[in-house]
């Protein structure tokens, strides 16, 4: 029975379609790979930076240059880290649904444990982030960025 | 564990008070620090009273920073903050009596106290040597409250010069 032109093109319609997601899933092991050795790399530089402030800590002749130094060691740490999250997560792409099929963001009512979608991954509605002051566990003035809402 | 910032200015019934325009103990509000160091926008401050026979005088120091008040018959120099600490910490309340008349002598008195927002506190008093230094370790605390006064009285009336600070 000859091949109808309608068979063909189901089938290479087919075929088009396993190609196209055996190319995602390798796009996607390589993206995990490439995020995995961004992580280990910047964990290393980080642990870095906290030995030479150490160092220096050990090394300094006053208590008020120890807690500066504490203090500016904490500071870098957290700015390094929370630059990191923004550059990293500008859309939350590390904790979507689509990741791994569990919303982690608490976006998603039936997951999380209250908010609301927005649909875009940012800040939940009618929340802002704001900067507010800490005293650190090493009485350390800092700040912290936490998610408020006005009622 | 951190804690969030107090402040800028308070006290135990009200930790989170505006700085106020005028600053002298009537408004019964003080700098709130976090332990020994200095806030982003805030540096590490204390508010003083000085009280003698000749005026008063108010206005906020520094830690380290002495207060001196000059009288006749007495004189002596308040001080008064508030801190947060995660940790407890050391302070140094030092103080220096000293009559501007060759021959006369101070009488001198001290006190000081601090109580928590957690509802711990302390207290001392002493007639002490002119001059001299005590240090005082201060609890961890979401809210604290320090004050501490250096009281002279002139022997004879003459002229004295009493110095406190926290260090």
């Amino acid at each position: 029975m000859p091949v109808t032109s309608a068979q063909r093109f189901w089938h290479n319609a087919a075929r088009e379609g396993e190609r196209q997601e055996q190319q995602a899933e390798e796009r996607n092991a390589s993206n995990r790979q490439r995020r995995s050795q961004d992580e280990r790399g910047f964990n290393r530089a980080l642990g870095r930076l906290e030995d030479s402030y150490d160092q220096a800590i050990r090394n300094a002749n006053n208590t008020r240059d120890r807690r500066r130094l504490k203090a500016e060691r904490d500071e870098r740490i957290d700015k390094a880290i929370r630059d990191r999250e923004r550059a990293d997560n500008p859309t939350d792409q590390n904790k979507t649904i689509d990741d791994d099929s569990t919303d982690q963001t608490g976006s998603n009512p039936e997951n999380g444990d209250g908010g609301s979608s927005d649909g875009g991954g940012g800040l939940p509605d009618g929340f802002e982030e704001e900067r507010i002051d800490i005293v650190d566990a090493l009485n350390n003035p800092s700040y912290r960025w936490f998610l408020t809402k006005f009622d | 564990m951190p804690i969030l910032r107090a402040g800028p200015w308070g006290n135990l019934n009200s930790p989170h008070e505006d700085e106020p325009a005028v600053k002298d103990d009537q408004t019964n509000i003080y700098p709130v620090n976090c332990a020994r160091g200095d806030w982003p926008n805030q540096p590490w401050r204390l508010l003083y009273s000085k009280n003698t026979d000749i005026g008063i005088n108010t206005g906020t120091a520094a830690l380290g920073s002495p207060i001196v008040a000059e009288g006749v018959i007495y004189a002596y120099v308040i001080l008064d903050f508030n801190w947060q600490a995660t940790e407890a910490f050391d302070v140094t309340f030092q103080w220096d009596m000293t009559s501007t008349q060759p021959g006369s002598g101070v009488y001198p008195t001290l006190e000081w106290q601090y109580d928590t927002i957690e509802g711990t506190g302390d207290y001392y008093f002493d007639t002490p040597l002119e001059s001299g230094t005590i240090d005082i370790t201060l609890p961890a605390s979401t809210f604290g409250t320090f004050s501490a006064y250096a009281y002279g009285i002139d022997t004879y009336g003459s002229g004295l010069l009493v110095e406190a600070s926290i260090i």
